[in-house]
């Protein structure tokens, strides 16, 4: 243990070295760049702009290949220093892949419509908590006074509940494609933007007044139930490996859909091009009601799992969306095996990182900023140069 | 005044509103301007019942137009603004609490200290457009509320933060001497069996003085907001604003210099959310992380489509309305069984407005005046 501990605090110091050096690099590049533009470049924030500026130029590639290099130095040198025990790092990743399957879904969801449809879908949380409380209806705790179904006990078991209800989630997104989404495929990304927020609004809201969802404190079942133990420390729960597993068989079926079938090469097609797909004789708008179909059913899903067994309300999957955009935009936010990628490994960073700090819950936003801001395209896609004419 | 009473009289306001906005002989409008503007000012003494709502209304009016700055005249979304907000009202609540800086001062020093750390936040983030710089608002807000959760809230014991000079304590003395009043004339009615015919009225003036206050000091910060977003517009400021909204390339080719003045837009509107949050610590009296959930940036965005993206007045209209109709008119109006659909309904509303009135009510509001000119005028299209 103790030489672990030497070489984590080796390799922290050596990444925090070359990781300082590179930044003063960096802000004396850009020192030297806005000298020349005048006064005005003494405002600090401009030193930051033009040095992120710098980053991106094609010959300073390797001061960014040293900034990362320093980066994860630190960040691994780090963990090495405060893992007490090795089976805690194991359940640590078997835990966070658990967790970052879910994410995996949700970003998989949030990527599906980004790609086809050129939105993003804002109000991903609250159609997943729809579907989570058709799961608990179908499962007799009903809520919707006016229908009145039999009281008590359960109506079918859980497997049964949840496949009907994601296929009824399937044509709840089906419906809010035709009805809300289709007016303004054409207008500006902010009126989408806020359009989705308002649906999400329209429907938390409307089934917190009339449907009656929200007024007690309700339990999903879980879906096996159960921990298996191996050894003393290493304990994770079998609806987490089911959870991991259907992750795993979905994504293979519909990168197989994808790549075989002719659904499969419309969807990608109408990523591509539009137009082009249009003139192909593609039926864009069934392209379209099929991603939402998809997309809904999968952040469905993603809900069902992450909150099985656990207390909810309508709000509890607000943060799995938030995640699942932390994962999107690890992975790019425009492939969707990264999307896959990116969840995994936010699950496993959010794990890992939790047995050393205290800043677990923020950490997915930081990774957000910090990748928006240096490494926009993701971790998948290669940086392409832009030809400037 | 009775429930109905104060009914009427608002919607007299409303109509006197209208008339000052579609009228158009100068004399006309002026007088009518003069009555809106009587309105405005008897307002908080006559409605009284209404008096949080009116107020919730002003300071949303506020945080409204430094949204709308950005969204519609410079045309970047941000849905992390509650972060500005908070941070505006926990910077107050620090300096005029923990550093002893006078009540006035530390607002404006919130709302410069806001403003600086959202243009050193723009710069980075700004570059992104459309969905990616939402997403990143955002993450920016989730940071934000942690920071309040794990570090400002431990400053202070409690799950509050009291502000020592609060609206209340102004208007201390004032409200002291009319209790004393009715309470003088409440010992002599023991004796001679009459009140003064304007007592119950008093009663109630004398249990709103601190809401009646803060309606004043709100209204007055509005209307200097107001001012400053109106003379903003006017200049190279505005001018680069909106041709960064039409077209970034245009805009750049024109010599604008678009990152900063982004940054500017960013700061600006971070700066009115900044007072805002100190408004809203000064009238309310404490500060705690419940009043700046995420939900209240989505309110916010809310009411600036319904009122009208890229003008004043859409900001105060829409959120107004959206403050009235919460707090107050959907309690009237719908039964208690489907009370719970305020939100709800403004969601529909935000849909709607999106899909068939992008532009909000104001421009509603302006081809309604200009059919009333053509009819007028004679000149109506076949």
């Amino acid at each position: 243990m103790s030489v672990i501990f030497y070489l984590g605090s080796i390799l922290k110091n050596i990444g925090l070295i070359v990781f300082i050096g590179a930044t003063i690099f960096v802000f004396y590049l850009a020192f030297k760049d806005t000298l020349k533009r005048g006064l005005f470049c003494f405002i600090p924030s401009y030193h930051l702009y033009y040095a992120l500026e710098k980053l991106r130029h094609p010959w300073k590639k390797n001061i960014n290949r040293v900034l990362w290099g320093g980066f994860w130095g630190i960040i691994i040198g780090y963990v090495f220093m405060n893992i007490n025990s090795f089976s805690g790092v194991v359940n640590a990743i078997i835990n966070g892949s658990i967790s970052g399957s879910y994410f995996a879904l949700m970003a998989f969801a949030i990527i599906l419509i980004f790609r086809t449809t050129d939105l993003v879908n804002f109000a991903q949380a609250d159609m997943a908590s729809y579907s989570v409380f058709f799961v608990l209806t179908l499962l007799g705790e009903h809520f919707i006074t006016a229908i009145g179904l039999p009281e008590g006990g359960a109506i079918m078991p859980i497997g049964i509940a949840i496949v009907l209800a994601l296929l009824l989630s399937g044509a709840f997104g089906v419906f809010t494609e035709t009805v809300f989404i289709k007016p303004v495929q054409k207008q500006h990304p902010i009126s989408q933007i806020i359009l989705t927020l308002g649906l999400g609004m329209f429907y938390t809201n409307l089934a917190a007044g009339q449907l009656y969802w929200d007024q007690e404190e309700h339990r999903l079942p879980e879906i096996i139930g159960g921990n298996i133990k191996l050894g003393e420390s290493i304990a994770f729960p079998i609806d987490g490996i089911l959870s991991l597993v259907v992750t795993v068989l979905i994504m293979l079926v519909i990168f197989a859909l994808f790549k075989y079938t002719l659904l499969g090469i419309a969807l990608r097609a109408t990523a591509q091009s539009q137009t082009t797909s249009r003139l192909m004789g593609i039926n864009v708008n069934m392209v379209f009601i099929m991603s939402w179909a998809i997309s809904v059913m999968l952040g469905g899903l993603a809900g069902i799992f992450y909150l099985a067994g656990k207390t909810i309300n309508l709000y509890s999957t607000a943060n799995l969306m938030l995640k699942g955009f932390s994962a999107a935009i690890l992975g790019g936010f425009s492939s969707l095996p990264g999307a896959v990628l990116g969840g995994f490994l936010l699950g496993i960073i959010d794990y890992v990182l939790g047995l050393i700090t205290n800043i677990k819950e923020i950490l997915s936003f930081l990774i957000i900023l910090i990748v928006l801001i240096v490494k926009p395209e993701g971790l998948l896609v290669k940086t392409k140069t832009v030809k400037k004419v | 005044m009775s429930a109905i009473l104060v009914w009427i009289w608002l919607i007299i306001g409303v109509v006197l509103f209208l008339m000052a906005f579609i009228k158009d002989t100068p004399s006309t409008k002026k007088t009518y301007k003069l009555l809106a503007f009587l309105f405005v000012i008897t307002l908080p003494f006559t409605a009284t019942s209404w008096l949080s709502a009116l107020n919730s209304a002003l300071l949303y009016s506020i945080l409204a137009m430094g949204l709308n700055l950005l969204l519609g005249n410079a045309g970047q979304i941000s849905l992390g603004h509650a972060a500005f907000y908070a941070l505006g009202a926990y910077a107050t609540a620090i300096l005029s609490v923990k550093a002893g800086v006078p009540i006035l001062i530390s607002i404006i020093l919130g709302g410069i200290s806001v403003s600086i750390l959202a243009f050193i936040i723009g710069t980075p983030i700004l570059r992104l457009k459309g969905h990616f710089l939402g997403i990143a608002t955002l993450g920016l807000h989730i940071v934000v509320e942690n920071i309040i959760k794990n570090e400002l809230k431990h400053m202070f014991p409690g799950a509050t933060v009291p502000i020592k000079y609060t609206v209340t304590s102004m208007v201390d003395s004032i409200n002291y001497a009319l209790r004393e009043k009715l309470a003088y004339w409440d010992y002599v009615s023991l004796t001679s069996g009459t009140k003064p015919f304007i007592f119950n009225y008093l009663q109630d003036i004398a249990s709103n003085i601190p809401a009646i206050a803060g309606f004043f000091i709100t209204l007055l910060v509005l209307y200097l907001i107001v001012l400053m977003v109106r003379n903003l517009l006017k200049t190279k400021v505005g001018r680069a604003l909106g041709g960064i909204r039409d077209s970034e390339v245009a805009a750049r080719t024109l010599g604008v210099n678009i990152a900063l003045y982004k940054n500017i837009a960013f700061g600006l509107s971070a700066f009115i959310a900044g007072i805002a949050g100190g408004i809203f610590a000064i009238t309310i009296g404490t500060v705690d992380e419940a009043s700046f959930m995420l939900t209240v940036s989505l309110y916010v965005l809310a009411m600036i489509v319904i009122g009208g993206v890229g003008t004043i007045q859409g900001s105060i209209i829409g959120a107004t309305l959206y403050q009235l109709l919460d707090m107050k008119i959907i309690k009237t109006i719908l039964p208690q069984k489907y009370q719970a659909l305020a939100l709800a309904i403004m969601g529909i509303a935000v849909i709607l407005m999106i899909i068939f009135a992008p532009k909000g009510i104001v421009y509603m509001l302006y081809q309604f005046k200009l059919k009333i000119m053509q009819k007028k005028s004679g000149f109506v299209k076949k």
